[in-house]
């Protein structure tokens, strides 16, 4: 699990961010303004390189000390990843941001599907050894009359490709699959990335649309549609089939 | 002024010369003078003063005529003093004397002013960023706690607008300088201002169509983008209802080259604006019919928009078919200078 600092002067807004990161599969940690009242920078960075962490959301307006020279004296000390938050939002704040080290930049009010995002982003480029998320494999057992068949496939996410592989090992003559490769458009691929990240999982339209629109695919009830069947049409051209479920007025269904 | 107006203003001197004369004449009489004297008297002395007063008439008019030129070419009239170049009579030095005191004093009450102004900028500009932290908390609390939503997300996309708004008026207004232009993403910027949009897009099932638009600009990204929310905004409020594929709005941004500029066209299936108030709509305060029937408007996002492009050096142009839909674009001029950088 990532852990991620917040310095953030407003106590409720600190301690919403907190909750929020929380139940978003993060641990976060709040720094009081109280743990750094009166102290130098300097202390303040010691005590967040103490914290061990993974990212660090800064605000650029901080009672006694100056975001953007906390952002440099940290990122001198350490290689922890800063994301700079501020209500000043304007082209200078961003370049000083960015000038003083700072990776991403994000701007209050933000929408905090948006700001998970940009942590996203900013996480997977710095520790892109770690999680080794290129890939999805998914391997499925679906039932076919009352016997289950086996299929396998790699969704390669840098590459846009989906690979079949591991052919059928279940019951001989159901569904021997021809395997082979087929590449995917921008949403199609997104599509298939959730479906695949919520394995067995019903997933609304609504839900699949909110994650498209944050990945900038601005798509439409209609769009989405005939991006579910081309989908569905490109994993049976390669062998895959049943793979995905309609599951009427709930949504889709990767088994 | 003609020579007899500035002859009866100056009637004082008319009186004495005539007087000076009837004396003179009187005493050559008592003298018992010749005729010919007399008469070369009378003809001498009415030449002479005929041919000064008319020198003086001349330069008078001469200095004026000057002065009002000078006056006419300049933009700042509080600066005639500066302009002034002829001072060769006390009259003259004290009329540039009086214009310094003009300009001294409008000068300091513009100071003041300015210093106003950019006060209150700097204020509406804290007060935006003060503001902006409670409305970031209530979206960190309904994020937490989205069962007790019932629209609230809504009206707090309304009021952040409307904060927005505040703070770019109070910076189209200022006179200094403070955006900062430099090579501009469109795709991106694009990109982000459609995504602060999310809810209001999806609500009506907007069918959105970007493309071409690789293209930097030189701009200023926050200003841009400030515009191009204007621009949306107002698609988005004056849709035209879902159609039968339940599509509220077909939106086509894209970009396009011209020889000398970058446009950026979005463009919508609306309902349109009157072609007999198609030339108003960046005037301040205009709503027109679609303003004051249904959605309320209050005439300022495109006057703004207007108002930060004349700063930004950008054109801003819009087209309209009464039920068909609106386009705007914007212009982005290609400096030859920054070419040359690249």
């Amino acid at each position: 699990m990532k852990k991620i600092g917040i310095l953030e002067d407003d106590e409720a807004m600190g301690k919403e961010l907190q909750y929020y990161l929380e139940s978003n599969g993060y641990e976060a940690r709040w720094i009081e303004p109280a743990e750094y009242a009166g102290k130098k920078p300097e202390e303040l960075v010691k005590l967040l390189l103490g914290e061990n962490l993974h990212l660090l959301l800064l605000d650029i307006g901080l009672p006694g000390v100056n975001g953007l020279h906390v952002c440099k004296e940290f990122r001198n000390a350490s290689d922890c990843p800063v994301i700079m938050i501020t209500s000043k939002n304007d082209d200078l704040t961003e370049l000083m941001a960015i000038n003083n080290g700072a990776d991403d930049f994000v701007a209050k009010p933000f929408n905090p599907q948006i700001l998970i995002a940009h942590m996203e982003s900013v996480l997977k480029r710095v520790y892109k050894a770690a999680g080794n998320s290129d890939e999805l494999h998914v391997v499925q057992e679906i039932e076919v009359e009352g016997s289950l068949r086996r299929q396998e496939f790699v969704l390669e996410l840098s590459k846009g490709r989906v690979v079949a592989g591991g052919a059928s090992k279940g019951e001989a003559g159901h569904g021997a699959a021809p395997g082979g490769v087929v590449e995917l458009s921008k949403n199609e691929l997104q599509i298939l990335k959730i479906l695949a990240k919520n394995q067995g999982n019903i997933v609304s339209r609504d839900d699949i649309m909110n994650e498209l629109w944050d990945n900038c695919m601005f798509v439409d009830d209609n769009t989405l549609t005939v991006n579910m069947t081309r989908l569905k049409g490109k994993l049976e051209d390669i062998g895959i089939t049943g793979a995905i479920v309609t599951k009427r007025g709930m949504g889709y269904q990767l088994l | 002024m003609t020579y007899f107006t500035w002859l009866k203003e100056h009637g004082i001197w008319t009186g004495v010369f005539f007087f000076a004369l009837v004396t003179i004449e009187l005493f050559l009489v008592t003298l018992a003078g010749s005729s010919f004297l007399m008469g070369y008297v009378f003809v001498a002395l009415t030449g002479c003063f005929f041919a000064g007063t008319y020198v003086e008439y001349r330069r008078t008019k001469g200095y004026f005529a000057e002065i009002e030129a000078t006056m006419a070419l300049l933009k700042e009239k509080y600066l005639f003093y500066e302009m002034i170049e002829r001072q060769d009579t006390q009259e003259e030095k004290a009329v540039k004397g009086l214009f310094y005191e003009v300009e001294t004093g409008t000068l300091s009450e513009l100071e003041s002013l300015k210093k106003n102004s950019e006060d209150y900028r700097d204020f509406v500009e804290t007060w935006v960023h003060e503001i902006k932290v409670p409305i970031a908390v209530i979206r960190m609390i309904l994020a937490n706690h989205k069962e007790a939503d019932n629209g609230i997300s809504s009206e707090v996309d309304r009021m952040e607008k409307y904060v927005e708004q505040a703070l770019f008026y109070a910076r189209s207004s200022a006179v200094s300088k403070d955006y900062l232009v430099s090579e501009v993403s469109l795709q991106k910027t694009v990109e982000q201002t459609v995504l602060a949009r999310k809810r209001q897009l999806r609500e009506i099932n907007a069918r959105l169509n970007l493309h071409d638009l690789e293209k930097d600009v030189y701009s200023d990204g926050k200003w841009l983008q400030f515009m191009l929310g204007q621009v949306l905004d107002n698609s988005i409020k004056y849709a035209k209802g879902k159609d039968e594929d339940g599509c509220g709005l077909v939106l086509e941004v894209y970009a396009t080259e011209a020889s000398n500029a970058t446009l950026l066209h979005v463009k919508d299936n609306g309902i349109g604006i009157k072609a007999s108030e198609v030339d108003r709509v960046f005037d301040k305060g205009f709503t027109g019919q679609n303003g004051r029937s249904g959605a309320k408007s209050t005439g300022i996002g495109l006057y703004l928009c207007k108002k930060l492009c004349d700063k930004l050096e950008h054109g801003i142009t819009l087209t309209s078919k009464e039920g068909e839909g609106t386009e705007v674009t914007f212009v982005f001029p290609k400096s030859s200078m920054m070419e040359d950088i690249k």
